[in-house]
């Protein structure tokens, strides 16, 4: 079962999105509201996703982005944001995440695009799998 | 009196040309008078003093023929005198009384005497000797007796006696007129010799010479040359002429003679000359008009000099006076080279003097040639300059005005008449009151008043009322000085700013939006958050609450108004988000049809038609697409919303001068209300139901525009203002092809 790390400055919202994630998906959800206390939890490891705000006292989304691509490069990361620019999204786009979901969002719009990143990571293992596999039948 | 003075200066000045040149003119008469004064009275000068040394040499001539005349009378007087000392004729001692008669004719005769005769007083016997050629006194005349009853006086013993000159005829064959004076002197029997060796001192007779005194006279005055031409003349005492160069004349009276051969001219003169000088036995120079000169005729003016011959007579005074006289031509000649060159030199001085003058005279209109030229060149720029100034005045865009310290107009121009709507005369000379309303007039004229009194210019920015208008104007206020410095006026120039106030209060706007803007994103953000827990949450237990329930008629509400919330912030983020703005050349009337299609079903929902002018090939703008989009949308959303009963929308689009492209957007709504006008354009402004407009739509379009460096405006009319209602919203932007001109 694949494990989501999410991480807002927000308590409310930590609450809702584990909500929305365990009523409707069988996600084991890891919260915290401290973005340093974040990157502990992505090196202790076992993290298939993470769902960040932009926006957060101390460590701000894109550098989120940053230390995860650090420990896992593969690992999606998807940006809520209420900062609606089109600068701070594609800046999130080029660091290295997944995709992002503007505030207020429609509960659909955030289950898709999990289902999304989880898909792509799925296949993105499978891809190195493979490509393993045809460097060992090569080798 | 000052005035009167520098005024009387100023005119008279000799800097000024016109009376420079009469002084010039007066001087150069005058000086040339003065010479020619000078000249002449020199010249007379040197005539008197000429016509005096000539007058003295005459004199000096008749001096000296006076003298031999008297010289030669006293040797025969002495020769007489010697003769009756004889003792041959005191005692009639034949034949050497005849022998010493010869002996002294002999010897005198060359000297003018004719004959020398004795009468012996016992016997009347004459004896005489003489030229018988010549002399007529052959016998003893009756007069002769008389001589001897003088000699025999007592008183008379030692004397000579000399007769009246008398003219007689010659006894020679051509009979001429000699004139004959006679010389007697008693003899007395004084003397002793070997026959008489003692004097009997008795009577014995008388002597005579008998003198040519005309002769005697011609001797020595005919060889008198008085300059070239001047000749002497003689007469005796009593006027007769002894000698006279016209000979017709000797032997005649002088007072008649002269007049007898001329009639026609006055000897008043000489006559005078001769009575009250020569006659009585005077010396002098004069001058008289004669008739003639030798062989000249006419009235020719002579100098005369005269002196007297005085002949010892015992008897009585025998004063005859010689005359030297010659025409004053002869003095002319001498006078005439100093004339020459006097007037040589004169003629010399006025040339230098005319010739000065006209100099100066010549460098004066010159000067005043120059001058003006200079002066009409000068003229002219100053013309030019003027009518620059005047049209600069004239043309300038501003009011400008000159007005006195009770706010009378003395002058304003043409711009400033227009701008009041009235003509300079109504202008000019009326009071700052009656151009302005109530109270502009009366703040103006305290600034007016104030630039009189503290002499300090003033830029002041006021807001003038004219009529119903009001303007706002920035004025510039600095005193006009008169020639003395006085101030006798303030110059006024005042910018109608009313625009530029306008334009300053919307990017007042302008700059309260972007504020707005930065605002509106933090508040964005910070709604945001708790809006997206409130939404999801009421997602999920709408979820939850069966869809009859009341419960799930009030979850919709929260999500229906937290919804609302959401599109608030969602336009204040497009309102302030700074999107990428991407301006790309943009066909104007394309994106109308855009967001016409877009619209489409919302208008005919709504019963408005649309009616579009669309100008074909409209220059493109250079322009972001989405946001043009946005302000049509915005625009046409608030058209839609005053239509609420249908009605039309005309879209137009027209280009001006391809450099302006303008969009109007005409709407037959209930217009805008008064109150409203000036707040449209203001951020979370509106007019609609709450939850239906945001009171960003105009403010977002406003800023675009103006991003745009284009411009919205509107005009509008209620039903209070007229049948046909509706609002009109135009926007203007620069055309691309402008945009490239402007910044190359």
């Amino acid at each position: 079962m694949a494990k989501i790390l999410i991480v807002d400055d927000e308590p409310d919202m930590l609450k809702l999105l584990s909500m929305i994630l365990r009523e409707k998906t069988s996600y084991e959800t890891t919260t915290t509201n401290n973005p340093l206390e974040a990157i502990e939890l992505m090196k202790q490891g076992g993290f298939d996703l993470v769902i960040s705000d932009l926006k957060m006292p101390g460590l701000d989304g894109l550098e989120i982005i940053d230390a995860v691509r650090k420990i896992d490069e593969d690992i999606p990361v998807i940006i809520i944001t209420a900062f609606a620019s089109l600068e701070s999204a594609s800046e999130a786009i080029k660091k290295g995440g997944f995709d992002f979901i503007t505030k207020p969002f429609r509960r659909e719009q955030i289950l898709f695009t999990i289902d999304k990143a989880l898909k792509w990571l799925k296949l993105q293992k499978e891809n190195k799998a493979l490509k393993e596999q045809i460097k060992k039948s090569e080798g | 009196m000052k005035s009167l003075l520098i005024s009387l200066i100023e005119k008279y000045h000799p800097f000024n040309i016109r009376y420079f040149k009469s002084l010039v003119v007066l001087a150069i008469t005058s000086l040339s008078g003065i010479v020619l004064v000078l000249g002449w009275m020199s010249s007379k000068n040197v005539r008197e003093v000429v016509t005096e040394d000539f007058n003295q040499q005459q004199l000096l001539l008749a001096r000296h023929a006076a003298s031999q005349i008297e010289n030669s009378i006293e040797v025969l007087k002495r020769e007489l005198l010697l003769l009756s000392l004889s003792p041959s004729i005191q005692y009639s001692e034949a034949p050497s009384l005849m022998n010493r008669m010869n002996i002294t004719f002999s010897s005198i005769k060359h000297e003018g005497t004719l004959g020398i005769g004795f009468i012996e007083n016992e016997t009347q016997k004459f004896y005489h000797v003489r030229d018988k050629h010549k002399c007529p006194l052959a016998n003893l005349y009756h007069g002769d007796i008389d001589y001897l009853k003088w000699a025999r006086l007592e008183e008379n013993k030692g004397n000579i006696l000399l007769t009246d000159v008398t003219p007689v005829l010659s006894l020679s064959d051509d009979q001429s007129q000699i004139l004959i004076m006679k010389m007697i002197s008693p003899v007395w029997q004084i003397s002793v010799d070997a026959s008489h060796p003692v004097a009997t001192n008795k009577f014995a007779g008388a002597l005579i010479f008998v003198v040519d005194a005309g002769y005697l006279i011609k001797k020595i005055t005919k060889e008198i040359r008085s300059g070239k031409t001047g000749y002497a003349w003689v007469i005796d005492e009593n006027g007769m002429f002894l000698y006279h160069q016209e000979t017709s004349f000797i032997s005649k009276n002088a007072f008649e003679a002269r007049i007898g051969k001329q009639p026609t001219i006055s000897f008043d003169r000489i006559n005078e000359i001769q009575q009250e000088k020569m006659l009585k036995g005077k010396e002098g120079a004069s001058w008289y008009v004669s008739g003639w000169h030798r062989g000249l005729e006419g009235e020719i003016k002579k100098l005369i000099a005269y002196t007297p011959i005085k002949l010892n007579d015992n008897t009585k005074d025998r004063i005859w006076s010689i005359a030297v006289v010659a025409p004053i031509s002869e003095v002319e000649g001498a006078i005439y080279s100093i004339y020459v060159q006097h007037n040589t030199l004169q003629a010399l001085v006025i040339f230098v003097i005319l010739s000065g003058g006209l100099f100066i005279n010549f460098i004066i209109l010159s000067w005043s040639n120059t001058l003006e030229k200079e002066v009409t060149k000068k003229t002219a720029d100053l013309k030019k300059s003027e009518q620059k100034y005047k049209s600069l005045v004239e043309n300038a865009e501003d009011i400008i005005f000159s007005i006195d310290y009770n706010g009378n107009f003395l002058s304003i121009n043409k711009y400033g008449a227009r701008f009041f709507d009235k003509t300079e005369e109504d202008i000019v000379g009326h009071n700052l009151s009656e151009i302005l309303s109530w109270p502009s007039a009366e703040t103006f004229l305290l600034v007016i008043q104030k630039v009189f009194e503290t002499k300090e210019s003033q830029q002041i920015t006021h807001l003038v009322i004219i009529g119903e208008r009001q303007c706002w104007f920035s004025t510039n206020l600095r005193r006009l000085f008169d020639e003395k410095g006085n101030i006798y006026a303030v110059l006024g120039i005042s910018r109608d700013i009313t625009e530029r106030r306008k334009i300053e209060e919307h990017s007042y706007y302008t700059e309260k939006l972007a504020s707005m803007g930065t605002l509106a994103a933090g508040v964005a953000h910070e709604i945001n958050n708790p809006l997206g827990v409130i939404l999801g949450f009421t997602d999920l237990l709408l979820e939850k609450a069966p869809p009859d329930s009341q419960e799930y008629d009030l979850l919709k509400t929260i999500e229906r108004q937290g919804l609302n919330a959401k599109r608030v912030v969602e336009n204040l983020l497009n309102f302030a988000r700074h999107k990428e703005h991407k301006e790309e050349f943009v066909d104007i009337n394309k994106n109308i049809e855009t967001v016409l299609a877009v619209m489409n079903n919302t208008l005919l929902i709504n019963k408005i038609s649309v009616k579009k002018q669309l100008e074909k090939n409209l220059p493109t703008v250079k322009a972001d697409s989405a946001e043009l989009q946005q302000v049509f949308f915005n625009i046409i959303n608030n058209a839609i919303h005053a239509m609420q009963r249908g009605g039309v929308l005309t879209i137009k689009t027209m280009s001006f001068n391809n450099d302006t492209v303008e969009i109007s957007f005409a709407d037959t709504g209930h217009g805008i209300k008064k109150e409203h006008r000036n707040r449209i354009f203001d951020p979370l402004f509106t007019t609609k139901e709450v939850g239906k407009g945001t009171g960003l739509g105009l403010s977002v379009s406003y800023g675009i525009a103006t991003k745009h460096r284009g411009a919205i405006t509107f005009e509008t009319k209620t039903k209070e203002e007229s049948e046909e209602t509706g609002t009109t919203f135009i926007i203007a932007f620069p055309t691309a092809y402008s945009e490239q001109v402007e910044t190359k």
